[in-house]
């Protein structure tokens, strides 16, 4: 159970203002996608929720308790985060790079190994990366790549999982693979999940709530399909779209973005 | 199964290195200007007073003794520079932290010749002042490698400058100075190994008890500082520990290049880089290798002694550029 707020936050880098009076709550044991155009702030927030930016106004709330007031070991047992792309060294295998999640519950003397063995299986076994556990990183895929980093956060045992844009440069198939662990991820162990996003369609199947930023500051939130309209695409993002209502199936509508707005 | 099977691989690596480092060690205390042979060393070592047992006593012995943990030093400075770096060319030698141990030590043995006890700290705090500049100048953000590498060439050249200046500035004192700056363990005893041992042991255990926070670190400091780790001030305490092993090292063997950069991308090649075995490797062979590089300079153009620093860097320009090609 953990509850994850953000209220009046502020940063500037180089006194360009990057995030401005942000307010959010992120609902427990829900996902939120946080969609926006390229430098709205959207990993910046991301990284400020997951304790990793320093020197900003305002406050993150864990459990109704300031970030800062936790250590950074015992915020790392309790949110996991996966940065947008990660540099690996090149003959490290799957298990050793998952093994690594277990170092906020290892200390230099301290340690339980068996504990460890079977967090690593599990966590292995959620992200489906089980069989392919003795290969070197740099010989997988990028899908397969992206699941042994989610198995990795998974070793964390966190309550809650920050991904930024989790399927970037992945093909259709293994965008939706990943998408599916979430869910399930979401589902099964009640984990809370926060992702930055680009896909809009991704956001209205797989989120239970969206929040949309523009311009350094929030422009709306709620259910992503009741916001996620042609009216929203085009006043952030500038962009025609129409919605295609599917009849045949339980699927969502989708939102197609056909073109760029006239100047 | 495949990882435990491969753990297993490793420590018979290790295993074999450790056998390495004991034969180097037979082989450096026999060969010489006399050849003393195992039998011999086995009397002297077992009470003997045979005609060597002085040579061996007091010359041979702390002379190789020396030489492993000078090796042993320079190997984990640079296997740690490495990864805090995370730049596969940082060696304490090419990005100035032995250099500014060397200015140090340098310095006092010109100007202040009746204080050389005080070179080792004066070196430590010549490495430290390096490696801050170093920070200093690369940081932007984060540690970026090919910026760490520019800016320790910069700080490295920097520093050589002012060595030079020194050199010609003391010209009637210069030789003592080269002597040492080229690197070389001839006329070393057992002051020297005193000098050195505390430093060892404890960098090694120091070096030793952090090989998991250098595992997470080879995968940048997002993801360490997401694991929870305190990025900042781990990166800042083995650094220190990296100075203190270089600075020693230069303490009592001058300006030896290339062991830090040789040694862990063997242990690599052989064992791959997880810091579990790449550190305890290392130790090994950086220890080996030192030895015999010194065996070979002193016995091979006999009776005119090589400072071991030239057969180092004879070895080693040769691998950097082997790492250029292979890895960038």
């Amino acid at each position: 159970m953990a509850i994850l707020a953000a209220q009046n936050i502020h940063i500037e880098f180089q006194d360009k203002t990057i995030l401005d009076n942000i307010n959010v709550l992120f609902p427990e044991n829900k996902i939120t996608a946080i969609l926006g155009p390229n430098g709205c702030g959207k990993s910046t927030l991301l990284r400020i929720i997951a304790g990793l930016q320093h020197h900003y106004k305002g406050e993150v709330l864990l459990n109704n308790k300031n970030l800062t007031e936790f250590s950074s070991k015992s915020i790392a047992r309790k949110i996991a985060v996966l940065p947008q792309s990660i540099s690996v060294p090149a003959d490290m295998t799957v298990e050793q790079v998952v093994a690594y999640g277990r170092f906020p519950y290892r200390s230099v003397f301290h340690g339980n190994r068996q504990e460890d063995k079977m967090v690593i299986a599990w966590a292995m076994e959620q992200a489906d990366i089980i069989n392919l556990k003795g290969r070197q990183l740099t010989t997988l895929s990028g899908g397969e790549r992206q699941r042994a980093w989610i198995a990795m956060a998974l070793c964390q045992q966190p309550e809650i999982l920050l991904l930024d844009e989790p399927t970037t440069y992945l093909d259709i198939a293994h965008q939706l693979e990943i998408m599916q662990i979430i869910a399930m991820l979401n589902e099964k162990q009640n984990m809370t999940v926060v992702m930055v996003l680009h896909d809009i369609n991704h956001a209205r199947l797989y989120a239970d709530n969206v929040v949309v930023m523009k311009q350094c500051g929030i422009f709306a939130q709620g259910k992503p399909k009741q916001i996620l309209s042609p009216e929203l695409l085009e006043q952030v993002f500038n962009v025609k779209a129409f919605v295609y209502s599917n009849t045949d199936t339980a699927v969502a509508d989708i939102v197609f973005p056909v073109g760029l707005m006239d100047k | 199964m495949e990882n435990t099977h491969n753990n297993k691989w490793r420590m018979v690596i290790l295993l074999g290195l450790l056998f390495l480092l004991i034969a180097s060690f037979g082989i450096s205390l026999s060969q010489g200007a006399v050849h003393i042979t195992p039998k011999e060393i086995w009397q002297i070592f077992s009470g003997g007073t045979g005609a060597n047992s002085q040579i061996m006593l007091n010359i041979r012995l702390p002379r190789t003794i020396l030489t492993v943990l000078v090796g042993m030093n320079l190997a984990v400075s640079g296997a740690i520079l490495q990864a805090i770096m995370r730049n596969p060319l940082a060696d304490p030698h090419i990005i100035g932290i032995s250099s500014g141990a060397g200015i140090a030590g340098i310095f006092i043995i010109i100007i202040l010749p009746q204080y050389s006890f005080l070179i080792p700290p004066a070196a430590f705090i010549g490495a430290m002042l390096a490696a801050l500049c170093i920070y200093v100048l690369a940081w932007k953000n984060g540690i970026k490698p090919l910026r760490v590498i520019l800016a320790g060439v910069a700080v490295s050249s920097f520093i050589g400058a002012g060595i030079s200046a020194l050199l010609i500035l003391y010209s009637d004192k210069v030789h003592g100075a080269l002597m040492w700056m080229v690197g070389g363990f001839a006329a070393r005893s057992w002051s020297h190994v005193e000098l050195i041992l505390p430093y060892t042991i404890a960098g090694l255990l120091l070096g030793l008890l952090f090989t998991r926070h250098l595992n997470v670190l080879q995968l940048g400091d997002e993801i360490a500082k997401g694991l929870g780790m305190n990025v900042e001030f781990i990166r800042i305490l083995l650094t220190a520990i990296a100075a203190l092993l270089a600075a020693s090292a230069v303490s009592v063997a001058g300006l030896l290049g290339f062991v830090g950069l040789i040694i862990p991308h063997t242990v690599r090649l052989l064992i791959g880089s997880d810091y579990r075995f790449l550190l305890p490797g290392s130790i090994l062979l950086g220890g080996s290798v030192v030895t015999l590089s010194d065996t070979f300079a002193r016995c091979a153009f006999a009776p005119l002694e090589l400072p071991v620093g030239i057969f180092m860097a004879v070895l080693g320009a040769p691998f950097f550029l082997f790492l250029l090609r292979r890895e960038l």
